[in-house]
């Protein structure tokens, strides 16, 4: 394989993983809080088609990815109202919320199948982008892809290192307990859900203004279980999402590129199913008694919490 | 008053007892009242949702019903959809009683399909009878042997089942594919990769000229089968108690361990048996039409009916015929298939908020609680 063809294919790894990582990134963050939406594909579809509209109607980025964002909080409030304050069950109105979102999303987007727009700009850093090799590696992206790495770092540094953090995690670690010390465990979850819904809708956005930038029904095609099966392949820490996600991207690139130059020497079903046995095994391996106590998942993941009265 | 209602009236304080003898009627009305209140007000949601859009509400309901149960053909129609909805829905609701939601029984189906077409293959010129006896018990295998390893992953290293299971479908489509599009592929079934098609006296006929197969006969009484098993036998009530509070139910001794595994390995011979029957009586062959969501909207299906096994029949039936009238509304309406999606995640919404409304309106409780 040439230099002249890895290039183009690396950076389509960059630009796969991308909404991965976005997706992944915040619902890395609700679960830290101890809530598991598993209505990611929805707020991905949502996000992806408001997006797309209001790049559309307005021709503004900035616009458009605010749009996206704001479409992926609001089903995730829907999820926060039903879940957190009535609390109903995490799970199934996850997948209500999924439903909803892959119907409304094609509904919406019904008139603008098949329709393009101009992808995002790329952002060329002056004398960087034009060095061999690595300016078209590391420098030519756009502005979404720095967005999304700085996101991982940041979101770890916040976990990790401020006070804000150390609550949301209390939270998800033992909700009663940190009722008791005083900290609002809803209004927390809440925080942490609307967080969840904005990056899932920036990341369907990701897709449908940049990765491929054009409206089709179900354009996600499952990049937000992915998203999901993600955060668990990552114990939960956003440093290894931002690895997971590019390497679950690599695989999705490489399924296509394998499966265009016909030089089919691993079955493509084969390929497709790697990131799910990947995340199987580390499910298996993190939950061994040893590395649990260290990896394991929220210990309040998924629970529904109800102030005693 | 009957003896479970006398039951229920006992297990209320003195005071309330003798206020209101209408409790147990009362109760009664609020597991009716509150699911038909959050279905009507799902479809004025809907409606909403459709003036919005400028269609019809009337139009498009009046489209569902033709569409789903006004004709012979077309309740045929909802209930030959129906049908694996039955089995899939299982696939959730017995799990469920045991607290483990499990969600890719999508995946069972698909295993259970290919496992039935598979069984057929060395046995060429044997019976239909005993054909269909192997495919049953080889797609009952099949699925149950995929959810099974959900539950054993829950139970020997305490992994999130839902997440297991719903990444175990995504392998389950895959493997699937490969072998449909590989090895198992009939080189005659060019645009659409099918296997080898099972020898024509394992096709199962229709019931009585019409077009409906017995997978509804099976289905209705694969949910009577789980009613009586999760609410009649000592087993159903350990899984209920393991369900209610899994601690307690460990010290009790009871086997909280084995209990799981099998109820995920019942559940997915139940998802596996739908993908059975969807060969054998419809498709003769396994292909991509098998993945036709099934098992998805058996979750949906199972949260409506609460996991109750009798509930799931009407649920399966009004969901069924949503999607028959799908094509309807897609000619008439120029509405796409994915509005049914809406209008399904609306009813979900509402239903599961409905939920949360149980015990907090006065009217449903004893006369005393609402002095």
């Amino acid at each position: 394989m040439t230099g002249g063809v890895l290039i183009p294919l690396l950076q389509t790894v960059v630009t796969s993983a991308t909404p991965l990582l976005f997706a992944a990134l915040g619902e890395l963050v609700a679960e830290r809080s101890g809530v598991l939406n598993l209505g990611v594909e929805g707020m991905m579809l949502a996000g992806a088609v408001f997006g797309f509209a209001v790049m559309t109607a307005t021709g503004s980025d900035t616009l458009a990815l605010l749009a996206a964002a704001a479409a992926g909080t609001t089903l995730a409030l829907l999820f926060g109202v039903l879940a957190l304050t009535l609390a109903a069950s995490q799970v199934a109105t996850g997948l209500a919320l999924t439903i909803f979102g892959t119907g409304l999303s094609t509904l919406i987007g019904a008139r603008y199948t098949g329709r393009t727009v101009p992808p995002l700009p790329r952002l060329d850093v002056p004398g960087l982008s034009e060095l061999p090799v690595i300016g078209p590696l590391l420098f030519r992206y756009d502005a979404m892809v720095y967005l999304s790495v700085a996101s991982a770092f940041a979101i770890g540094w916040f976990l990790r290192r401020t006070r804000g953090g150390m609550v949301l995690r209390a939270v998800g670690e033992s909700d009663v307990s940190a009722h008791s010390i005083g900290h609002p465990v809803i209004r927390i979850r809440y925080l942490a859900v609307l967080f969840g819904g904005a990056m899932a809708g920036l990341g369907g956005a990701y897709l449908s203004l940049a990765y491929t930038p054009l409206w089709a029904e179900q354009m996600t095609a499952g990049r937000g279980w992915i998203a999901l099966a993600l955060v668990v392949f990552a114990a939960w820490r956003p440093g290894r999402a931002l690895m997971g996600a590019y390497l679950f991207g690599g695989i999705t690139v490489l399924q296509l590129y394998l499966q265009g130059s016909g030089l089919v020497a691993i079955p493509t079903q084969i390929l497709a199913m790697v990131p799910y046995i990947a995340t199987i095994v580390v499910l298996t391996v993190i939950s061994s008694a040893s590395a649990r106590s260290r990896l394991s998942a929220p210990a309040c993941l998924g629970k529904t919490f109800r102030v005693a009265t | 008053m009957t003896a479970i209602e006398l039951q229920q009236a006992a297990s209320l304080p003195a005071p309330a007892r003798d206020a209101d003898r209408f409790y147990p009627l009362r109760r009664a009305a609020e597991a009716v009242v509150f699911p038909l209140a959050a279905l009507v007000i799902a479809l004025a949601l809907f409606s909403v949702f459709l003036l919005a859009l400028g269609k019809s509400p009337g139009t498009f309901f009046w489209l569902v019903w033709r569409g789903a149960f006004a004709s012979a053909f077309s309740l045929q129609n909802t209930l030959q959809r129906a049908a694996p909805l039955l089995l899939t829905s299982l696939c959730v609701a017995i799990p469920a009683q045991l607290g483990l939601v499990i969600i890719g029984g999508e995946g069972a189906v698909l295993m259970g399909g290919l496992a039935a077409v598979v069984a057929t293959y060395p046995l060429q010129t044997a019976p239909g009878w005993l054909l269909d006896g192997l495919m049953a018990i080889a797609g009952c295998a099949g699925g149950g042997a995929w959810i099974g390893l959900t539950g054993l992953l829950r139970t020997k290293r305490g992994i999130n089942e839902t997440i297991v299971s719903l990444v175990l479908y995504y392998i389950a489509l895959a493997v699937f594919n490969h072998l449909v599009e590989g090895v198992l592929r009939d080189p005659a079934s060019l645009n659409k990769p099918s296997t080898y098609a099972i020898p024509p006296q394992a096709h199962i006929p229709s019931l009585f000229g019409t077009e409906l197969h017995p997978g509804l006969p099976v289905g209705i009484l694969a949910c009577i089968a789980a009613w009586v098993l999760i609410t009649r036998t000592t087993t159903g009530f350990a899984a209920r108690m393991t369900g209610g509070n899994m601690r307690a139910a460990q010290l009790q001794g009871l086997p909280v361990q084995r209990l799981m595994i099998g109820a995920c390995v019942l559940g997915g011979a139940c998802a596996g048996l739908a993908g059975m029957i969807e060969i054998a009586a419809v498709q003769d062959r396994a292909n991509s039409s098998l993945a036709a969501g099934y098992g998805f909207t058996g979750i949906l299906i199972a949260f409506l009916a609460r996991h109750n096994s009798l509930a799931i029949m009407p649920m399966a039936v009004l969901l069924g015929g949503v999607g028959a009238a799908g094509g309807l509304l897609q000619r008439r309406l120029d509405l796409p298939d994915a509005s049914v999606l809406v209008l399904q995640g609306l009813i979900f919404v509402c239903i599961l908020a409905s939920d949360t409304m149980y015990g907090r309106i006065g009217w449903f409780q004893p006369a005393r609680g609402r002095a």
